[in-house]
């Protein structure tokens, strides 16, 4: 990613992006009200526009993708055998995972097998092309792959209204990192006409404020103490490191949560209810229950577009866990072209194992933790720290640049804890450098997000449990948070992928 | 269902609130950074209140800020003198200041110009930008401002948005209004005078920095050309000073002597007296610095002595007593 061409994006934290939100909610209410064409057409220009801020070449390839899987879905759908179905079945899916390929992994592939020659003797001359990984590509590449698998299954009709299509692909706020759409969800909503609902518009404005808390308090300020420990983690003592991994927890949830906020709630303003992403997933009890609470939206692309055609959990259990790791490497995979993320996944996939091999009631939370009640109990307190710390464990793996500094980073840790000190140089790391904001506001988010844990996101259903001017104090008050606290040129973590 | 009309309206007179609450937090701002005495701020506020007219400017970085003490030089020459040294910036912006300067006050007779190896590679962040944010709607800051990383197009035109992000500095000002006797004066006429020693740590640093070249940039060499040609066509004496620099530091610079030498060339070409303190017995000698580039408070006091006498020994400053205006 080349993060020069990114200051020229409109990012959702952007002065550009809150004068693009009201114009193009300006035009849609005023003047398209009526017609759900021009709602459409202007929606799809709007997004246009918006991808095009960041390079206008790639508005090409987000046309060819989308061309690519309207037809193919027309196609497969009119075909009239088996075989001709799954042929424009694999010709779709084919070129999607190459343009894929091509932008996001080449460069990994090549230099993998050249590193490859290179052990076995051989000493290649491989030069890495000059790729530039267009925005968003992971996210509309799926959206077009559930919308082909789909028809496939029958699932969907494919719609021959091209500006429908191109809008389910293409939607602003959903176009550059998620949530990953299903055509059985927004495409029946581009087709039916819009109509204005303050209760849902407000809505909409609460969850972009939420958002921007999220992404531009909690995130970047914990980015601020993460990176620099991160990036020159040899220095750091292990506690030092530690707090580093939890903080990049807290800024990775901030970051791509607040941003799936901010997206859902911009829908939310055009009349559109996007996928929920996320549902609290730090409350989670499980590494099971963890995945259906983070990514949501990815994690059930997965289930039912890998998982369940290979047998999902109706096969043996060997099979049943070959499944597990294959869904989870895969996930790994598509996080980024590395070994890191391959991993990444891999120990996920591993965390799940109890959950498989003993099924035993106390892996499967389906529901929200402590309901009814104001505190956990010690069981689900120790689950949740426990599921946590699992998570950080694995997102040093993430984080970090090779497979060695992963090995490196944990060992520091371990030999702090083993030799006793790691709350010592925690505290004297924390008293040092970091002082008491970043604690605060992470104390803020969890009691603020603990509150609310049964509602869709914390400030869901604010106007009826709150009267309005305590209301307005609390806008007043995120928005002062946001004065006091912003910072110039943040990128989104997520937009790399 | 609530029609879209009373939704807008509510949402604007949420956001008129907004507006004029940012509104007045923007000017309280601005007018509580228009009275800070210390950092670079001061310096700026100094300036833009006028009344400095000083014969002689001393213009160039840090290393002017903290080298040259304007008071020896109105003490032993008579003559008064500002020290326009900007912390951690190149000529591009230094130059700026300067020009803001002439807008507020008389143009001096003398420019003593600090030229130091980076003095025409300009950095491309905006370094210490809040000192700026009291000025952004002058043309000539706004101007210098934007050839840098530093503010959006926004923070010059939106109310407020400039100070985002700003807690530190928007808790001081909050600070200086309630307890205005915390707003102290850091510097004298624009010197800074700096009370520390060379110690391990900076041996350390050198130990770790790589040496480096320095490529003056189109900008900078332009508006050093620019800067020349007014200077002389104002009848403003320039001089060019090249003060001390540890010897440990002069090596880490590999082509000094081509920098030096294009200081030079503009030296005859515009019949500039050009002191060049780099041989000088100080630079070896690290008690007279607080770092490699910098001079403590006793290596400032000697070296404006050296330089005090080299100008008069040139005929560029009165020897006191002989010479009075």
């Amino acid at each position: 990613m080349n993060k020069d061409a990114l200051l020229f994006f409109m990012l959702f934290n952007s002065i550009d992006f809150a004068f693009f939100l009201p114009v193009v909610f300006g035009l849609y209410w005023f003047i398209a009200r009526h017609n759900i064409r021009l709602q459409n057409v202007l929606l799809l220009l709007a997004s246009y526009y918006f991808y095009g801020s960041w390079d206008i070449r790639f508005l090409a390839l987000l046309a060819f993708s989308t061309l690519l899987d309207f037809f193919s879905g027309i196609q497969i759908h009119d075909a009239q055998t088996l075989i001709r179905k799954k042929v424009w079945l694999t010709f779709s899916v084919f070129l999607n995972v190459g343009l894929l390929a091509f932008f996001k992994y080449a460069n990994f592939f090549v230099a993998s097998f050249a590193e490859l020659l290179m052990n076995i003797g051989f000493k290649p001359n491989f030069t890495l092309l000059q790729i530039v990984l267009p925005i968003g590509i992971s996210f509309y590449t799926f959206h077009g792959l559930s919308y082909v698998f789909d028809v496939y299954r029958d699932k969907i009709k494919p719609t021959k209204n091209l500006i429908d299509y191109s809008l389910f692909v293409s939607f602003f706020p959903l176009l550059v990192a998620g949530p990953i759409e299903r055509a059985t969800h927004l495409l029946p909503q581009i087709q039916t006409i819009r109509v204005f609902d303050a209760v849902k518009f407000a809505d909409g404005l609460r969850q972009i404020l939420w958002g921007l808390f999220k992404k531009v308090i909690i995130a970047d300020t914990c980015a601020q103490y993460s990176a620099p420990i991160f990036n020159q983690f040899e220095h750091q003592s292990g506690g030092a490191l530690l707090l580093g991994a939890i903080l990049f927890m807290f800024e990775v949830y901030g970051d791509f949560s607040g941003y799936s906020d901010i997206a859902l709630g911009s829908a939310r303003l055009f009349g559109f209810e996007l996928l929920q992403n996320f549902s609290f997933p730090y409350f989670s009890r499980s590494i099971a229950e963890f995945w259906s609470r983070w990514h949501i939206s990815l994690s059930s692309w997965f289930r039912d577009y890998v998982y369940i055609p290979m047998g999902g959990s109706r096969v043996g259990r060997m099979k049943q866990l070959r499944n597990v790791f294959v869904v989870f490497l895969l996930s790994g995979f598509w996080h980024g072209a590395s070994f890191n993320r391959i991993l990444w996944g891999g120990l996920h996939a591993v965390f799940m194992l109890p959950s498989i091999l003993w099924a035993s009631s106390q892996y499967k939370h389906t529901d929200i933790v402590a309901k009814g009640r104001s505190l956990p109990t010690w069981t689900e307190l120790l689950q949740m720290l426990s599921t946590f710390l699992l998570c950080t464990l694995a997102l040093i793996v993430f984080r970090t640049t090779s497979l060695g500094d992963s090995f490196r980073y944990l060992k520091a840790i371990v030999i702090s804890i083993f030799d006793a000190r790691i709350f010592s140089e925690i505290f004297v790391f924390w008293k040092q450098s970091m002082g008491l904001t970043p604690l605060l506001l992470i104390v803020i988010l969890i009691v603020v997000e603990w509150l609310n844990r049964t509602k869709k996101y914390a400030l869901d259903e604010l106007a009826i449990r709150v009267p309005q001017p305590l209301r307005w104090l609390i806008y007043f008050l995120l928005l002062g948070m946001l004065l006091l606290f912003a910072q110039r040129s943040r990128q989104f973590i997520y937009f790399q992928f | 269902m609530i029609p879209l009309k009373n939704s807008l309206i509510k949402v604007s007179l949420f956001a008129v609130i907004v507006l004029l609450f940012s509104v007045s937090l923007h000017y309280f701002l601005d007018a509580q950074m228009k009275q800070l005495r210390y950092d670079d701020a001061g310096v700026w506020n100094q300036i833009s209140q006028g009344g400095i007219d000083a014969d002689v400017l001393i213009m160039g970085s840090s290393r002017a800020a903290t080298h040259i003490d304007p008071a020896h030089i109105s003490e032993t020459a008579n003559k008064s003198c500002f020290n326009l040294g900007m912390m951690g910036h190149n000529f591009y912006i230094e130059n700026a200041r300067y020009y803001y300067y002439l807008q507020h006050n008389r143009a001096p007779q003398i420019i003593i110009l600090s030229l130091d190896y980076e003095s025409l590679q300009r950095r491309s962040d905006l370094f210490n930008h809040t000192q700026f944010l009291a000025y952004l709607n002058d043309p000539a800051v706004a101007q210098a401002t934007r050839a840098y990383n530093g503010f959006s197009k926004y923070d010059y035109a939106l109310p407020l948005l400039k100070y985002v992000g700003e807690r530190t500095l928007i808790f001081s000002l909050f600070n200086n209004y309630f307890f205005p006797a915390r707003n102290k004066p850091d510097r004298v006429n624009g010197f800074l005078a700096r009370d520390l020693k060379w110690n391990a740590d900076v041996d350390k640093v050198l130990d770790t920095l790589k040496a480096y070249s320095v490529s003056p940039d189109s900008l900078s060499l332009a508006a050093f050309e620019s800067f020349l040609k007014d200077a002389k066509s104002k009848n403003i004496k320039v001089v060019f000073v090249h003060s001390p620099t540890h010897l440990l530091g002069q090596q880490k610079v590999v082509n000094r002597k081509e920098i030096m030498a294009l200081y030079q060339k503009y030296a005859w070409q515009f019949s500039i007296p050009f002191f060049d303190y780099a041989t000088d017995s100080m630079c070896s000698q690290k008690s007279y610095f607080l770092n490699a580039t910098h001079l403590n408070k006793y290596g400032a006091a000697l070296f404006t002595r050296k330089l005090i006498v080299d100008l008069q020994r040139e005929g560029i400053l009165p020897w006191l007593g002989t010479t009075k205006e």
